[in-house]
This record gives C-alpha cells, sequence and structure tokens, in this order.
C-alpha cells in the first residue's frame, strides 16, 4: 500500500505570527476539535514552539470562559 | 517595567450604575500600586460554560504596568474577595500592550468568522481523518504479519 505524503506545515509560520493571544478566540478554535479538545500536533502540522504556546493560549482561554473545556451535545 | 493584563468577569444582572461603580473600586485598587493603561467594558457575552449558574457575563479588560510587585498578591486577593467578580485572570504582558482589539469579542463579526472558519475546521477534519485511515491501516498490518506467522 502507497500512501501519498501531503505537506504539513504550521500554520503560524507561514502566517509569521509569533505570540498567540488568548482573546483572539477565532484563532484558538480553529485548533480544538467539536468538543473542545486541542488538536494534536501530527494533525494539525504546528511546530513545536508555537504549539506550546497554543496551547497556554487555548487553556487562559478556558479559565476566562471564552472557550469551553468540553462541550458534550447541547452545552 | 511589567506590563499586566486582568481580564475579569462581572455579574451581568447588575445595572449599568452599579457595573461603572465597581469599575470605579477596581480601577481605584490598581491605581494604588500601579498605573492603570486601559480600562473599559466589553460588554456582555455569552459564557462559554456556566459560572455560578451565570450563562452570561460582562468582560472588562484591564492593562496596567506597575515597577514592583508588590501590590499584585494584593489585587488578586481584593478580586477574588469581591462577590461581583465572577472569575478574573491575571496575565503578565512581554511588551507594552498595543491598542486593544475590541472587534475580536465582538459578536457580529465573530457569526461572520464562523462561517469561513467553518470551511477552515472542515480541511482540518479531513485532513484529521485522512490521518486515522492512514494510522488504521498502519496498526493493522503489524497485527496480520501475526496472524499470518502463528497459522
Amino acid at each position: 500500500m502507497a500512501f501519498v505524503s501531503r505537506k504539513k506545515y504550521c500554520y503560524f509560520k507561514e502566517n509569521n505570527i509569533n505570540e498567540i493571544d488568548y482573546k483572539d478566540v477565532k484563532l484558538l478554535r480553529r485548533f480544538v476539535t467539536e468538543q473542545g479538545k486541542i488538536m494534536p500536533r501530527r494533525v494539525t502540522g504546528t511546530s513545536a514552539k508555537m504549539h506550546r504556546k497554543l496551547i497556554r493560549a487555548i487553556k487562559r482561554a478556558r479559565n476566562i470562559a471564552l472557550m469551553p473545556y468540553t462541550r458534550l451535545g447541547d452545552n | 517595567m511589567r506590563y499586566y493584563e486582568t481580564l475579569y468577569i462581572l455579574n451581568p444582572d447588575f445595572e449599568q450604575e452599579k457595573t461603572d461603580s465597581i469599575l470605579n473600586d477596581i480601577g481605584e485598587h490598581v491605581s494604588k500600586f500601579s498605573e492603570v493603561i486601559y480600562h473599559n467594558e466589553w460588554g456582555k457575552k455569552r459564557l462559554a460554560y456556566p459560572i455560578n449558574n451565570h450563562k452570561y457575563g460582562t468582560y472588562v479588560l484591564l492593562h496596567f504596568e506597575t515597577e514592583k510587585t508588590v501590590g499584585l498578591d494584593d489585587f488578586e486577593n481584593f478580586m477574588k474577595l469581591n462577590n461581583s467578580v465572577l472569575r478574573f485572570q491575571n496575565v503578565r504582558l512581554d511588551s507594552k500592550p498595543e491598542v486593544v482589539e475590541e472587534d475580536i469579542m465582538d459578536e457580529s463579526s465573530d457569526v461572520i468568522e464562523k462561517e469561513s472558519s467553518e470551511n477552515d475546521e472542515k480541511k482540518i477534519v479531513e485532513d484529521d481523518t485522512k490521518e486515522q485511515v492512514s494510522e488504521a491501516k498502519e496498526e493493522i498490518k503489524p497485527e496480520t504479519v501475526e496472524e499470518e506467522t502463528s497459522a
């Protein structure tokens, strides 16, 4: 079985973003699943450096109720 | 100079006057030990999850700068004990805060962005499923090999 490898790239590197603001929910929403879980790096292709910053931002947004910790069914 | 950002949620049931007076109180408390750069209301927003049975909250953003860290613990304590504050978060900033992006939280732009971001999400989801499929196949591979050898 041959698999066509597809190019993964870091969204933040492509767009020259160095800092992630936890208030920017629009941006953060791209990196969580429908249930509100943080997507793994192997799925999003985010660089390790930015993924750490992303995690921090998402967790801050969750704490201040800008983003859900979890979203199951009707929430 | 250290820069800090505090985002806090006030009880949404308060009238405008009471909200303003609380904002004043907090502003006064902060200005005791630091210099307030920005202090403004974001407005009423739906919370991502209920806090103390409140579905909505009045978000207020506060930026301040200070040389010493003396008053910070006191300030956090003050916020904790303040019953009208549902939640607060104090964050240290690396650089001086620039013009505040209020439109980030704007409801109307939120809706428009949802549509455009949904497309992006779909792309990511598609990638996601592909990934899972390839992984699943990889997982199956060694198992079948084992079966063959055992048989």
